[in-house]
């Protein structure tokens, strides 16, 4: 993983992802950037930045607040669309896709885990983990495959130790709880990215360690590449490579 | 799959979901139950007015150039195409007392009004093969008040007659409505004096009218259903009538009944038949005035469907401003939810999935509405008049007045297809201005959604 500095050969990557003990590429970024326009000024919140990432790896992006880190990880979650630049996931080049085939691709390959959980709070643990899948699924496939599907987010919720929380509801669970719901959830598709924005910030500490190293732990499980967003030192310690970003670029601390 | 799932734990989680089905419910059930009774007053007032008439009446006029005959007028109408069986009427109103009782104590215009009769001579073989004089025979609620035979109504035993003296005075037999029984206490058997007045000489200088009385039999009572004729018209045979009225004229009226096929759907056909029967008399040299029934009385029908159209209307914006509830509440839903959309984005649902999830929310809330209030519309207009009974005695009070409305119940005609039009078009309705914020929901910017406060 790597930035894709100015000064870099065009069309060569300033570093790929190491091959050594990793899958496939399932991220690749190339020169994406972004810019918001504020009335008649206009701001550079990511600026050419290139990534790739492989399955099973952890990468940890830390920076100020404002450095891009966000915009970044929602570009690569396909939650926005870069100006510039190409981004695949799972081999599926993603500039030209539509907003419906983008939400498909997201979808099957990509979770997402937030700060503050953004839990349902009508659902129950279990309703909550497989909605993902429920949404991939219509109403006849859902009559065939619900019950493979629901017992898939039950056996996530009892790895992640929640085997005794599965009817209730996010208002009757702790904040740990929640964010484990989370983390099912996210991973409930299979997907082959997990993104990550401030897992343990809302956290306490104890609490952060044990979700920290579920989520590092249930990622490399299930062989999905792990991109955390965080301030955090000891969390961005745990994962294979950090990246600072910094005015709107990366750089590799490593 | 998570669009009606998610989209049934919307609604069931919010007490406002609950309020709008039951405004939607409520508003239908009021538009289904108003429409019903209107078009059952429309019904009953048809089938009553048809039922009080025939298919066509001739009113021939006098002529003193083509002077005209009862018999050459009927043998002209029967021999139109279409016509079936005529019979004339002579009708001429009256005041009446009931035998025995002192006239100055009844001189409140109370009793006046209700003294005032119309009274119709008729040929009782002819009357029954043209109107529905025999159903309305059959039809007296007390069988005390009936005649004694339906096919001969006029017969009435002497014997029975209650004041022994007139039994063999050779009166006259008379069929009253079933309500001027009742109000005035009247049995079979009793006498009762009707009152008209005859005319001389129309060029006369000196005044012509003058009083013209006798005494009658009361045989027995009709029931046609419709108030205003059941407490006001009166049957006495045609003889009768000419010696109680002396009358000249050969008839006032003659009642057509054409074949059954035209008369009771085909207006155009009816219509036809009586522009024939125009044609025929006015090539006679008859002068007559020729009126279907819906002629008589169009403009009263066309007012009370005019009124029902317009309760419909009002009642339809009704409708329409309860699903505006449905609006603000989906409205405030995807205020509310705005992080739950930007999750939904996250994990894939596309931008017509997020819409179809607060679609399917106002569809639910209108769809439920709809179908409560046809239910609880369907329900009403069949359980119109125990419903009223059961306020009624409740409260005390009287909600249905049949001396005013002209009927003993309310007259409710239950039309299911139109009931489910009524629930159908309420819930495309509600869809259709519901889009707005369902459409809103799913063109939100996922990135904002997600950072929303």
């Amino acid at each position: 993983m790597s930035e894709a500095s100015t000064e870099r050969p065009e069309g060569v990557p300033v570093a790929a992802a190491p091959d050594a003990g990793y899958g496939d590429v399932v991220l690749a970024a190339r020169d994406i950037a972004k810019r918001y326009r504020m009335g008649s000024e206009s701001i550079d919140v990511v600026r050419g930045v290139s990534v790739e990432l492989r399955a099973g790896e952890a990468v940890a992006v830390m920076g100020r607040s404002g450095a891009g880190k966000s915009t970044l990880l929602h570009m690569l979650g396909l939650l926005d669309r870069p100006d510039t630049g190409a981004l695949s996931i799972g081999g599926v080049e993603t500039v030209g896709l539509s907003v419906g085939e983008r939400a498909a691709l997201r979808n099957r390959q990509v979770g997402f885990v937030f700060q503050f959980y953004h839990l349902f709070g009508e659902l129950n643990a279990l309703e909550n983990a497989v909605m993902p899948l429920m949404i991939s699924h219509g109403i006849a496939d859902w009559s065939r495959v619900g019950r493979d599907c629901r017992r898939r987010a039950e056996e996530l919720l009892v790895e992640l130790g929640l085997g005794d929380r599965l009817r209730h509801r996010p208002s009757q669970l702790s904040g740990g709880e929640r964010q484990r719901i989370a983390i099912a959830r996210a991973l409930v598709g299979h997907p082959s990215l997990l993104l990550c924005d401030e897992p343990t910030g809302n956290l306490d500490e104890q609490t952060g360690e044990i979700i920290e190293s579920q989520l590092f732990g249930m990622a490399r499980r299930h062989g999905a590449a792990l991109v955390v967003v965080t301030h955090d030192p000891l969390l961005a310690a745990r994962a294979d490579r950090t990246l600072h970003m910094h005015d709107g670029r990366l750089e590799d601390a490593e | 799959m998570f669009r009606l799932f998610l989209a049934v734990r919307y609604m069931v989680s919010r007490p406002v979901s609950y309020l709008a089905v039951a405004a939607i419910g409520v508003a239908v059930m009021a538009l289904i139950t108003v429409w019903s009774i209107m078009n059952g007053f429309l019904g009953e007032t048809r089938a009553m007015i048809r039922g009080t008439t025939a298919d066509i009446v001739v009113t021939p006029r006098e002529s003193q150039r083509s002077p005209w005959s009862r018999e050459r007028l009927e043998t002209l109408i029967v021999g139109v195409d279409g016509v079936e069986a005529v019979c004339s009427r002579f009708v001429r109103p009256a005041v009446f007392k009931v035998h025995g009782t002192v006239w100055n104590r009844m001189n409140s215009s109370l009793m006046a009004t209700s003294n005032q009769l119309i009274v119709l001579g008729i040929e009782p073989e002819d009357e029954l093969e043209v109107t529905k004089l025999r159903a309305y025979l059959d039809d007296v609620d007390d069988p005390a008040l009936a005649v004694a035979d339906a096919e001969a109504p006029f017969a009435f035993e002497r014997s029975r007659i209650l004041d022994r003296r007139l039994r063999n005075a050779g009166l006259g037999r008379v069929i009253l409505g079933e309500d001027i029984m009742v109000n005035h206490d009247l049995r079979p058997g009793m006498a009762l004096e009707l009152v008209t007045a005859t005319d001389g000489d129309p060029f006369a200088t000196e005044p012509q009218i003058a009083a013209s009385s006798q005494t009658f039999i009361v045989a027995g009572a009709f029931n046609t259903g419709h108030y205003d004729t059941d407490v006001r018209q009166v049957f006495i045979e045609r003889a009768a009538f000419k010696a109680w009225s002396g009358v000249t004229q050969e008839a006032s009226e003659v009642y057509v009944r054409v074949s059954a096929d035209i008369g009771q759907t085909d207006a155009a056909g009816l219509d036809q038949v009586r522009d024939q029967i125009s044609i025929t008399l006015a090539e006679d040299g008859i002068p007559a005035v020729t009126q279907t029934w819906l002629d008589r009385h169009r403009i009263f029908l066309n007012a009370v469907e005019n009124e029902r159209n317009i309760l419909a209307i009002v009642l339809g914006f009704f409708v329409l401003l309860t699903c505006t509830i449905t609006f603000s509440m989906l409205t405030m839903m995807v205020q509310e939810k705005v992080r739950d959309i930007g999750i939904l984005a996250a994990m894939g649902a596309s931008p017509w999935g997020i819409t179809a999830v607060f679609g399917a929310c106002s569809g639910m809330v209108a769809g439920f509405g709809g179908l409560l209030g046809m239910a609880a519309g369907t329900t009403l207009v069949i359980y119109i008049n125990q419903v009223k009974d059961g306020i009624e005695s409740l409260f005390g009070i009287q909600i249905f007045r049949k001396d005013v409305y002209a009927f003993t119940d309310i007259p409710a005609e239950l039309d299911l297809m139109l009931n489910a039009k009524v629930a159908i078009v309420t819930v495309i309705f509600s869809i259709v201005i519901c889009s707005w914020p369902a459409l809103r929901a799913g063109r939100m910017d996922p990135v904002d959604a997600l950072r929303h406060e």
